[in-house]
């Protein structure tokens, strides 16, 4: 090896594990800023505290409210797993009748957003609702019991969020190597056993990944928990925030909430451990032989048509009802046009400047191995911990001390989006890099290109269908989410999510039917592609 | 000796596809037989179906003179204590070592269990693992731990299915050695499927050849090698080349002279073409500067050099077996000197 071509080797090895150019460097600082702006917020007010606001901390309300988000969140969970460990396994390993489509049905409620849902559940279950209309033509029912509480968020959060445990598991089942089962049997096991001390700890990390998503969901949802007048933290701060007098209250709540959301997430990456659950051989993997269902075709098919009625099909009929009774009863629809132009606007550019971000990130994060990586890779992820509430909060508070010029703009409602929604984008990116051989990225090199060449010319073009997927999974979260929108939408700006908040919250369901419909309807494109081109998008 | 497994014209299809076609063979107790054929051939269905999982559409097999498998019956694999093991070793990640191949005893007690652990443990030679995870271990111990974990519980038969394949070339062979050594000493009735050559015939007391879901030759491995029953067999088998010749007064005529053969057609008429059975090292070559033969290609094997020749008259190509040190260059004139007078094989 002659002196010219060593040099151009070190040059090569530099690349890998040196440092990226310059302009790589400000856009992470960019995306740093941006990241712990929140976290900043919380720091400063809990700094100006005062000692009634800290002891507000440790009092008995407090412990109240913590109780009853944990409450909910296991109760939520548990009952998800409950339905999505059954269904995932019907659908994988027996032969089950229309297999596929029973697939999609089930996991379809993930396009109604929880605020969505919540207000057709009200609508139905209330105490004066569709239910005990009916059965007061029926049976001359005059009451039923009221849903609110605990009971009432439960059920609809578990019916808006099993599909997020279902596919996880169902990915990972799917991919479970069949020929560690035929051992089992082979050494004397049985079914039951078989699935006790093989399937079920090969399919832990995927139920405890998907019990995260579910938990998560449920501690920084708003929708659910406000219309079924459950005092959770989300809600709380939420009111507070609106009384003003109590703000540094609310930023004590959101302090214990984000922790909360910190340690649950420390407790799932710990538990990830040591154990490879990956496919040691080169062989092609056997698909598992289906299981014939037999004489329970019948009731296993009940169980299934039963929880896509309950999850999918009644919230659909009954916003189409409202709906249809919106329009016989004249409701406008020239305001949903601007709504629907809003949200799509704003999911787009969400999702293009998220995309572009994480895309950076992701390829300082794998391909160059610095020091502050150990830095920045935490940063990444403090949106998994962030409910949209607490985002919301913080840019509010930077906005009016420091960022008039971005108060009441759609500018701050993007930042507070990025800041939600970037690590899911820079998941799915990182994991699509991930499949990169860095030998491609080094013939690139070998071949005469720079960095922004390489870039451009060939890790592009081979991860367009993970930006792709990234980018439909944050346009689907941006045009869902609720709460950092009431908080930040500008005033006179109206997206659809608000259209249907303001008029459910006050019980005009009609009115809400039209722009919940709409935003139904926007959310099936972009998930129809994720579920289609990869239904392991979620894990 | 007593047959321990019999499969009598075992079928099976996959989507109307036969996988496997009227598979009759037994398999006598303590005796080693390795199943070889291309990849796809069925041989892996084969094991699955003796395993029990899956189910056969025609035929039998017995396991000790009991019907385990046929149209009627069914034994679950998990009542029929036939030990496997795959390529891909299929350890149970979450489990270590101990808790891994203690998998199958469930029958035993705690005390029997720990003794049974010891004993297979020191049969593969690695004692003292047990508080390993399978992801801390090397591929050739990883398939050990395989092993013992189908041996503990004593199976009837046991089954491979392209055990060493995924194992790099100084491990399989180690191991090989090994894992022959433990089924041979305990007598262990076994059934090995593969797709190598080498593993099939060392090891084994008898080699199914299977083509396209049928045994076309079952024997023991030197007569496989040096009889194989028909052309595709032969292809499989060793490394040969077949040469045309027409059948005359007891001879077969060819372009590079006549021979006596032995054939393997049922019936063998005057000027019928045939085709010889030619392995490399049925020849030797001289130099020779007014040769019929040159030199096209010299490749070096290790122990013997493969040297290519071809017919300057007639273009007809041959391989010849030479000695590492034969002083051979590209495109000397050589001539070809047949070296025992054995009939050669003519289908």
């Amino acid at each position: 090896m002659n002196q010219a071509t060593k040099a151009f080797f070190i040059e090569i090895v530099k690349r890998k594990y040196g440092r990226p150019p310059l302009y790589i460097f400000v856009l992470l600082f960019l995306i740093v800023f941006i990241m712990v702006l929140p976290l900043i917020h919380l720091v400063i007010r809990g700094a100006e505290a005062s000692y009634n606001d800290w002891r507000l901390l440790f009092s008995i309300r407090t412990f109240e409210i913590f109780g009853r988000s944990f409450l909910l969140m296991m109760t939520v969970t548990f009952f998800s797993f409950l339905i999505a460990m059954p269904l995932a396994w019907i659908t994988v390993r027996t032969n089950l009748a229309l297999k596929k489509i029973w697939t999609v049905l089930i996991s379809l409620p993930l396009v109604i957003p929880s605020f969505v849902g919540a207000f057709l559940f009200d609508s139905v279950l209330s105490p004066k609702g569709l239910l005990q209309k009916l059965l007061e033509i029926l049976f001359g029912i005059e009451k039923i019991p009221e849903i609110y509480g605990l009971f009432g968020a439960t059920l609809v959060l578990v019916l808006l969020t099993y599909p997020y445990l279902f596919l996880t598991i169902r990915s990972a089942l799917s991919n479970l190597d069949s020929s560690r089962e035929d051992i089992a049997r082979s050494l004397g096991h049985s079914f039951f056993s078989r699935f006790i001390h093989v399937i079920f700890p090969q399919l832990k990390p995927a139920i405890i990944a998907g019990s995260l998503l579910v938990a998560l969901y449920v501690l920084s949802d708003f929708g659910v928990v406000s219309l079924m007048k459950y005092n959770t933290f989300t809600w709380i701060i939420y009111q507070q925030y609106e009384s003003v007098v109590e703000r540094s209250a609310s930023a004590v709540l959101s302090l214990v909430l984000v922790l909360t959301a910190i340690i649950i997430i420390t407790l799932e990456y710990r538990t990830r451990g040591n154990e490879k659950y990956y496919r040691v051989g080169r062989g092609a993997s056997r698909e598992p032989r289906l299981i014939k269902l037999g004489k329970w075709q019948f009731p296993i098919s009940l169980f299934v048509v039963f929880i896509v009625v309950l999850a999918l099909f009644l919230p659909i009929s009954v916003l189409v009802f409202w709906f249809v009774r919106g329009i016989s009863f004249g409701e406008p629809i020239l305001l949903l046009w601007e709504a629907t132009y809003n949200s799509i606007f704003l999911s787009i550019v969400t999702a293009g400047i998220t995309i572009f971000l994480s895309f950076c990130m992701a390829i300082v994060l794998v391909r160059h191995k610095m020091l502050i990586n150990k830095f920045l890779e935490p940063i990444s992820f403090t949106g998994y911990a962030l409910p949209g509430i607490v985002v919301g909060i913080s840019l509010v508070f930077f906005g009016i001390h420091y960022g008039l010029f971005l108060y009441q703009t759609k500018y701050l409602l993007i930042i507070a989006y990025i800041i939600l929604f970037f690590p899911v984008a820079l998941g799915t990116i990182r994991s699509s890099l991930l499949q990169i051989s860095p030998m491609i990225i080094e013939s690139g090199y070998l071949l005469k290109h720079n960095y922004l060449g390489v870039m451009v010319k060939i890790i592009l073009p081979i991860m367009k269908s993970g930006l792709f997927m990234s980018g439909a999974m944050v346009f689907l979260l941006t045009m869902k989410e609720l709460p950092a929108t009431l908080i930040l939408g500008p005033i006179g700006m109206k997206t659809l999510s608000m259209a249907v908040w303001s008029a459910s919250s006050e019980a005009f369901f009609a009115q809400a039917a039209a722009p919940a419909l709409m935003l139904i309807i926007i959310t099936i494109l972009p998930l129809s592609i994720l579920l289609k081109r990869n239904n392991r998008f979620l894990s | 000796m007593t047959d321990i497994l019999q499969c009598v014209n075992v079928s099976k299809n996959y989507s109307n596809m036969p996988a496997l076609d009227s598979v009759s063979f037994d398999l006598k107790e303590g005796e080693i037989l390795s199943v070889f054929g291309p990849s796809g051939c069925g041989k892996t269905t084969l094991l699955r179906l003796i395993a029990g999982l899956e189910i056969l559409d025609k035929g039998q097999i017995f396991l000790n003179q009991t019907c385990i498998s046929s149209r009627k019956t069914h034994v679950l694999p998990e009542k029929r204590n036939i030990g496997m093991v795959f390529q891909d070793y299929s350890l149970f990640p979450h489990l270590n070592v101990a808790a891994n191949i203690t998998f199958g005893l469930q029958n035993f007690n705690k005390n029997e269990r720990l003794i049974r652990l010891k004993e297979v443990l020191d049969l593969v030679k690695l004692p003292g693992f047990e508080n390993r995870y399978p992801h801390e271990l090397s591929g050739g111990q990883q398939q050990r731990i395989a092993l013992a974990r189908a041996l503990a519980p004593k199976p009837t038969i046991m089954l491979f299915d392209e055990p060493f394949s995924n194992l790099d070339g100084l491990t399989r062979s180690e191991i090989l050695i090994d894992i022959q050594k433990i089924i041979r000493e305990n007598a262990i009735s076994t059934i090995l499927v593969t797709h190598d050559r080498q593993e099939a015939f060392s090891v084994s007391h008898r080699v199914a050849i299977m083509i396209q879901g049928k045994i076309t030759q079952i024997d023991n491995p030197l007569t496989v090698y040096n009889v194989p029953s028909n052309m595709e067999i032969a292809k499989l088998v060793v490394n040969c080349e077949f040469l045309d010749g027409i059948f005359q007064n007891g001879r077969v005529h060819t372009l590079i002279g006549d021979f006596v053969c032995k054939f393997l057609i049922n019936d063998i008429s005057e000027k019928q073409k045939v085709k010889i059975l030619i392995r490399a090292e049925n020849f030797q070559i001289t130099y020779d500067p007014n040769g019929k033969f040159k030199i096209t290609s010299r490749e070096f094997m290790g122990t013997h050099v493969i040297i290519k020749i071809q017919s300057i008259e007639t273009g007809i190509s041959l391989s010849v077996r030479e000695k590492q040190e034969a002083n051979f260059n590209l495109h000397d004139k050589v001539n070809l000197i047949q070296i025992n007078r054995d009939p050669f094989i003519a289908y």
